[in-house]
Order: structure tokens, then C-alpha cells, then sequence
């Protein structure tokens, strides 16, 4: 975490702070890769689902 | 002058912040291509997991399994061992290139491949073989 | 050649017991410690005893090549006959041994040399014998097997011969495996400097077939230079997990079933193949993960590096993805690395896949084909039985003029016209990969026109709906034949004809979106109305990452219009949720059309 956040400072306080780099979310990344490996071994049971809204139409009555 | 020290300030804050959502977001791996993967290498995993208690397979430093020992399989098992090798890489390698264009990127491959490693290495059960950088380690 | 020949000797002793005046009866010789460019000797112990009618040797010796890493023990115990001629000796109780090899056998060497020249006839039989390399990729168990060997020196080349006739026992050798003995082997031929040949052989495997080759043998990295192969008939279903499938792991063809009989010639001229020719009789083959299948295969298949040759193909019948296959006869030219064909038809269901231009080259390891591809309308009744999903009228065909495989990849460029629901469906830049692998995908876009809503939603069991719907699905993207990615927009088609929306439909498009809004329309006086008049409809969705960002006709402030009423009683459907998730909601729509009865209400 602390790698990035001097990254970003230093890219800011640079002048070619203009530059845009699309890094690699590490974090992310291990965390994906331990959900699958638990899938895969088995390792825990069950996983909270993230929770989505789902459609919400209503009909209302037009005169 | 205080006017813009103060709306440099807002623009380092407004980069944090969305620097630290995209941080904390999640990668896509629910896609149904990265299931199907999974769900084949879950099915392979009960053939697997002997394999690797055994001894006969070892986990390796790029996110690969390979055969370590063939003796701890019995002769008629061994062209069976060699097939599921040879097909959990192939969905290994999938799996790793499948995550990377999920997200958009497909040039993150390596790098997925190499986060996988390190946590496949860490997550396998005591008595299982992995490859260190002096060659197999039992854990 | 420099002959080194480093002999340390730390420790020689030849012991003479029961010296006496007239003979010796028993010699001793040890060694502790012998060196030689080739290999290591240690603890060498060689014990002849002279006193018994037949003499006996016994020599102990510890041995290493130089090459390996482990030291191995030799043990030989022989006899000599004394009025046997020189050369002549049993030795039955011997072996070999170290912590991967246990190798007890017997040698008969009933010939050394004849006429001054060397001539040898033995005699090995291994007893139970087991061997492994350090890998485990090539070992052996419980093998028991005799091998009859002559060889004769004459002039620079040696003349050999052999019987193998291995009993029992298990083998492995990458990625070969046989279970159990059986089997045979005769061949003769002579070797000269680097070059083994094989005159003849003639190899049986048990319920498998029989092999009859000759060939050339590089003995510096056993490069075969040249094999004249013959394998007249083999048992498909035992051939093909001992010889085929090791070959073929990373294929379609690695779970398969097969039964069948095949003949298998093949030719190899300095170190590359030069022709075979498959021949494939009733063959019955079928994917273990049912992806395809192929009933009364027939084919004749020959193939050479100088000459183009004609292949042909047959089956009874078949099936693919599901679909049956009727029954059909394919014919091309193959070439080298390329293969051609006219034309090529594939009975499917009521209608067929006819295939014209088709060429197919082998570039590199990977195929490459391309050919144009009509599709004889086949009833589209039949497909979704097929492919179990809710009966649909209508007929299918297609037209593509070009269709192009590179990579994995199949692209065409034209359209498939699906004839459903009295509308049209076409799909364009359809796009697969992988079809028969283990995550599929496949990219198209799709224009509906005309679709019929009254047949559509009587498919579909979703409460009646008169009217006709166009619709637009651009970027559409299954995975693993799930859709992942999409953007939609379906809405009413331009022209005059009758709206009317039953009130059971408008109940089931409100349940999609939970209970309230369904017990809204029971709650009021709508609910004495059996169908209402609409004006127009409609409902878009752009979905990603299993989100889907939703639309209807119109926006309003706070929402969008899904079905704008028209007349008395007018009734309209508004949603208020841009962003849906796609999972729940076809888990919404499943429940409706299901149960074709309310949603639960949570």
C-alpha cells in the first residue's frame, strides 16, 4: 500500500504528472487469487455473495 | 496565492481518493469462462490433492504444478499422473489469461500468474512439495 | 583412440588355499578399488573353486558408470561344465541391484566364440525384476520374461538376433504404460559402428495387434533414420489408451471412447516421415464429456510428403455440441501440409451444413482453414428440442461466405438468419473460440425484426403479450455458452398492428422487479381488466461484470417507461433501477417463467 501512495506523490509533484499508468492492482490481484484457490482446494466453506440490487420496476396507473 | 495552495490540495486529495478506490476494487473473477476453469480444476483437485501429499507432484515457482517424483505413484497411475499435470497447467495457464482479459488487461497476465504463484506456494498444506529458488522444498 | 586405462589397486591380494604339490583348489582375488574412464569398480571379489566335478565362480563387484550417481551390485554365480567347450557356463543364480534396481536373473552363455571369432548365443531370463530410473518415468515391476540373443562378429559388423518373450510384470515407460505380460518379440538385423539395423521384427501386443517393421537406428542419440512401419490391425478400444491417447493429451481427442478396428503403415526416410496410410474400420468414437461423437466411422486416409493423395471420409451418424449428425461421406485432396475440398455436405437435423471451398494448411503446429458455409434450413422445433430449450417454431439457415479458423478462433464474415418467432433474427461478426474446449466464447451481434410477442411470450410462458418487438444485441459475448456481455435495446416495431398486454404479463415484468409493484396492480381496480392496450414498449440493458445498466423507452426524472399504456384503462410500466444485477435478475425471470405463477415475495 505505502508503495503506491509514494508513487503517486512523487508522479504529482513531478511535472509529467499528466501521465496516467494503469498499475497492477497486487492487492486485488492476491485477494482474487485467494478466493479462487480456496474454491479450487476447498479450503473454506461458502462465501458471502456480494450483495446487487435487483430490478425494481412498479406499474403505476396513467389516466 | 492561498487559492491555489488550496485547490493543489484538492487535486492531491480527489488523486488519493481515486487512487484508493481503484486500489480497494475488486478484480472480476466471476466471469462464467473463469467458473467453468475453476470448476474443472475443482473436480481434478480430489485426484490432485494424493498426488501432492504424496510427494509425486510439486507446486511450482510460476504458478504451475509439476511431477517431482513419479516413484510415489503406482506404474499403472503414472500415465494418469503425467495427463493431469499436463491438463492442470493447461487450465492453470488458462485460468491466469482468462482473469487478465476479464479486467481488460490482457497484458496483466504474467504478472496474475506470478501473484498466483506466491499464494498457491503459501496456502498448500504442510507435507506438500514446493519449488523454492534452490529447487523442491517440502513444506 | 587414447586408451586411459588409471588403474588404482589400494588393496590386491590373490589368496592360494590348500597348496599342495599336485593342485590348487580355490582362488581368491580382491580388489578394492578400480578406475576407468568409463566407470568405477569397487570391492571386487572374484571366488573360482576347482575342487568339485564342476567348477563354480561367484564374483561380487560394486560398479558405477561414470555418468551415474549411484553405485550398483553385481553378483554373479556360475557353473562351468567341465567338458564343455570353452566359453560355455550357467550362471542361474545372479543379480543386480541397488536402492532402484533388483534385478535377479539367470545367463545362459552356452557360446563364446566359434572359429576363433566371437559368436555368442544366450540365454537371459529376468525373475521378477524390478527397475525404476531416478524419475520414475521409466521402471518396471515384477517382470519376468525370457530373452534369447546371438551375435556374431564378422568382419566390421556384428550380426544379432532376438526372441523376447516378457511373461508378466508391469512396465512404464514414458508415456507408455502396459499392464501385464504376453507379449513377444522377434527380430534380427546387425549393427556396424553407429548404425543399428533391423532387418526384421515383428512385434506382438497382446489384445492390441501385431507390428512388423524394419528399420535404422542412430545409436549416438537413437534417432530412428529410417522405419518401414506395419501395423495391419489394431483393436481400437486396447490401442488407443496404450499407443494413442499419450499423444494426444493436449487435444479434442484425450477423453474419448473408442471401439473399432484400424490398419496403420507408415514410412520414415532419413529422419523424416515420408508417407502413412490410416485406415479406420466401424469405428465408434465418442467424447467422455459428450462434446462429440462419431457412430460407423469408416476412413481411408493416406498421406505422403511427395504426392498429393486423396482422403476419404464416412460415418453413419453423429454428434456435435449436442446436435445430432446425419449420416455423410467426405472426400478432399491432401497435400503436404495443406487439404482441399469442392464441397463437402452435413446432414443436421432436418436440414444440413453444406461446405464449399475448403481449404485447411498445418502452418507452424497450428491449423488454418477457411471455406464458405450455407445452411439448408433445419426446423428450428427439432434444434431447441436438441438443445433443450423451450420449443420454438420457425427455421434456421444461414449464409457465410467465408468462414476462417486461425488460432482457435473461427470468424465469419456474412450472416446467419434464424426464421423465428415470424420475425428474423440475424446474427453478424460471429466469432468462437475454443468451441470444443473447456471455456468456449463466442462474440456476435444480433438484429431482431418482426419477432411475434404473442408467440414469444406463449415460448416463453410469460403471461400474453400481442404485438411485434425489433431489437438490437450489439457485442454480444457468451462464455462458456453463458451470457457475459451485451448492450440491448428490444422495442415495440414500427408500423400499425394490435398492443395488448394481459394483465398476467404485466404482473410478471412488475414481479421482476420484487412483490410490491405486483400486488399494487391486485390491490387497485386494474385487477378486473384482463389485458390493456399499450402504445409501445420497450427495454434496453447494457451489461458488464455481471451489472446490468437499464433503460426502457423513455426516461422520466427518477426512472424510465418499460411499457407506455395507450387508450382506457392505459397502464404503464416504469422502472426505477438503472443498475440491476444480471444474475438475480434471470434468477427473477427463471422463477416467472418456471413456475409460470408470482414470484416469491420476500
Amino acid at each position: 500500500m505505502k508503495n503506491w501512495m509514494i508513487g503517486v506523490t512523487l508522479a504529482c509533484v513531478l511535472p509529467a504528472c499528466v501521465t496516467i499508468n494503469i498499475y497492477f492492482p497486487a492487492a486485488a490481484a492476491e485477494k482474487a487469487a485467494d478466493k479462487i484457490i480456496d474454491d479450487v482446494w476447498q479450503l473454506k466453506n461458502g462465501g458471502d455473495k456480494p450483495n446487487v440490487n435487483a430490478v425494481e420496476p412498479a406499474s403505476t396507473p396513467a389516466k | 496565492m492561498k487559492k491555489i495552495l488550496f485547490s493543489l490540495v484538492l487535486l492531491l486529495s480527489a488523486l488519493f481518493t481515486s487512487q484508493f478506490v481503484a486500489a480497494a476494487a475488486d478484480l472480476e473473477i466471476n466471469t462464467p469462462a473463469i467458473s467453468a476453469i475453476k470448476n474443472s480444476m475443482q473436480a481434478r483437485h480430489g485426484q490432485l490433492a494424493a498426488y501432492y501429499a504424496s510427494g509425486a507432484i510439486g507446486l511450482t515457482n510460476d504458478g504451475l504444478i509439476a511431477v517431482r517424483d513419479a516413484n510415489a505413484v503406482p506404474l499403472k497411475d503414472r500415465g494418469g499422473l503425467n495427463s493431469a499435470v499436463a491438463a492442470e497447467n493447461a487450465d492453470r495457464n488458462k485460468l491466469y489469461k482468462e482473469i487478465a482479459t476479464a479486467n481488460g488487461h490482457p497484458e496483466w497476465q504474467a504478472e496474475i500468474q506470478s501473484t498466483f504463484a506466491g499464494r498457491w506456494i503459501d496456502k498448500a498444506q504442510a507435507g506438500w512439495w514446493v519449488q523454492g529458488a534452490g529447487g523442491w522444498v517440502k513444506k | 583412440m587414447r586408451v586411459l586405462f588409471h588403474i588404482v589397486i589400494s588393496a590386491f591380494c590373490v589368496s592360494l588355499y590348500s597348496i599342495s604339490a599336485y593342485a590348487v583348489s580355490e582362488i581368491a582375488i580382491k580388489v578394492q578399488h578400480f578406475e576407468h574412464p568409463q566407470g568405477n569398480a569397487q570391492n571386487v571379489a572374484l571366488h573360482l573353486n576347482l575342487s568339485k566335478p564342476t567348477l563354480t565362480l561367484s564374483a561380487n563387484v560394486v560398479l558405477k558408470q561414470k555418468s551415474e550417481k549411484d553405485w550398483i551390485q553385481l553378483n554373479l554365480g556360475c557353473e562351468i561344465p567341465e567338458n564343455a567347450q570353452f566359453g560355455a557356463f550357467n550362471c542361474a543364480d545372479s543379480s543386480l541391484k541397488n536402492s532402484r534396481i533388483n534385478l535377479p536373473f539367470s545367463l545362459e552363455i552356452n557360446q563364446l566364440f566359434s572359429h576363433g571369432v566371437p559368436d555368442v548365443k544366450a540365454t537371459l531370463q529376468l525373475k521378477n525384476a524390478n527397475f525404476s530410473d531416478e524419475a520414475g518415468l521409466h521402471a518396471a515391476e515384477k517382470l519376468s520374461g525370457n530373452v534369447a540373443i546371438a551375435l556374431k562378429q564378422t568382419g566390421q559388423v556384428w550380426e544379432w538376433k532376438t526372441a523376447l518373450d516378457w511373461q508378466s510384470g508391469e512396465v512404464f515407460w514414458q508415456p507408455f504404460y502396459l499392464a501385464n505380460g504376453g507379449h513377444t518379440l522377434v527380430a534380427n538385423g546387425s549393427f556396424e559402428g553407429e548404425t543399428f539395423t533391423v532387418n526384421t521384427a515383428n512385434l506382438n501386443i497382446k489384445n492390441v495387434g501385431e507390428l512388423k517393421a524394419d528399420g535404422q537406428i542412430r545409436l549416438t542419440d537413437f534417432k530412428l533414420i529410417n522405419l518401414n512401419a506395419n501395423l495391419p490391425d489394431l483393436d481400437l478400444s486396447t490401442a488407443y489408451p496404450l499407443l494413442f491417447k499419450p499423444f494426444l493429451e493436449k487435444t479434442a481427442f484425450n477423453n474419448t471412447e473408442i471401439e473399432g478396428k484400424a490398419a496403420l503403415s507408415l514410412q520414415i526416410v532419413n529422419t523424416a516421415l515420408k508417407s502413412f496410410e490410416l485406415h479406420l474400420k466401424n469405428v465408434d468414437l465418442a467424447d467422455k464429456n459428450q462434446k462429440f461423437a462419431l457412430y460407423k466411422l469408416n476412413a481411408d486416409l493416406p498421406w505422403s510428403f511427395d504426392n498429393p493423395k486423396n482422403v476419404s471420409l464416412s460415418y453413419e451418424s453423429g454428434e456435435l455440441l449436442n446436435l445430432p449428425l446425419g449420416k455423410t461421406k467426405l472426400q478432399a485432396e491432401v497435400n503436404r501440409y495443406s487439404l482441399t475440398s469442392p464441397s463437402i455436405l452435413l446432414p443436421i437435423l432436418d436440414g444440413a451444413l453444406s461446405l464449399s471451398d475448403i481449404s485447411a494448411a498445418r502452418i507452424g503446429g497450428q491449423w488454418y482453414w477457411h471455406l464458405s458455409a450455407k445452411l439448408e434450413p433445419i426446423s428450428m422445433v427439432d434444434f431447441s428440442a436438441q438443445l433443450n430449450l423451450p420449443k420454438m417454431q420457425g427455421k434456421a439457415s444461414a449464409e457465410i461466405p467465408l468462414v476462417t479458423y486461425s488460432g482457435g478462433t473461427l470468424t465469419t464474415d456474412g450472416s446467419v438468419v434464424l426464421h423465428v418467432f415470424n420475425g428474423t433474427a440475424t446474427v453478424t461478426q460471429l466469432t468462437m473460440q475454443t468451441p470444443l474446449g473447456i471455456a468456449p466464447k463466442l462474440n456476435a451481434d444480433i438484429a431482431l425484426r418482426n419477432l411475434d410477442l404473442g408467440e414469444l411470450t406463449r415460448t416463453f410462458s410469460f403471461g400474453a403479450i400481442e404485438g411485434k418487438l425489433d431489437g438490437d444485441i450489439d457485442d454480444l459475448e457468451l462464455q462458456n455458452w453463458k451470457l457475459v456481455q451485451f448492450d440491448a435495446m428490444v422495442q415495440s416495431s414500427p408500423g400499425k398492428y394490435p398492443k395488448k398486454i394481459s394483465q398476467r404479463a404485466v404482473e410478471n415484468i412488475s414481479a421482476l422487479g420484487g412483490g410490491g409493484a405486483a400486488a399494487a396492480v391486485q390491490r387497485s381496480f386494474l385487477r378486473f381488466f384482463e389485458q390493456f392496450n399499450y402504445g409501445k414498449m420497450g427495454l434496453s440493458c447494457r451489461l458488464r461484470n455481471d451489472i446490468c445498466q437499464m433503460g426502457g423507452i423513455e426516461s422520466t426524472p427518477h426512472g424510465y417507461i418499460i411499457v407506455k399504456g395507450s387508450g382506457i384503462p392505459a397502464i404503464t410500466v416504469m422502472g426505477y433501477n438503472q443498475t440491476v444485477g444480471w444474475s438475480e435478475l434471470l434468477a427473477r425471470i427463471k422463477r416467472v417463467t418456471d413456475g409460470n405463477s408470482k414470484a416469491i415475495v420476500k
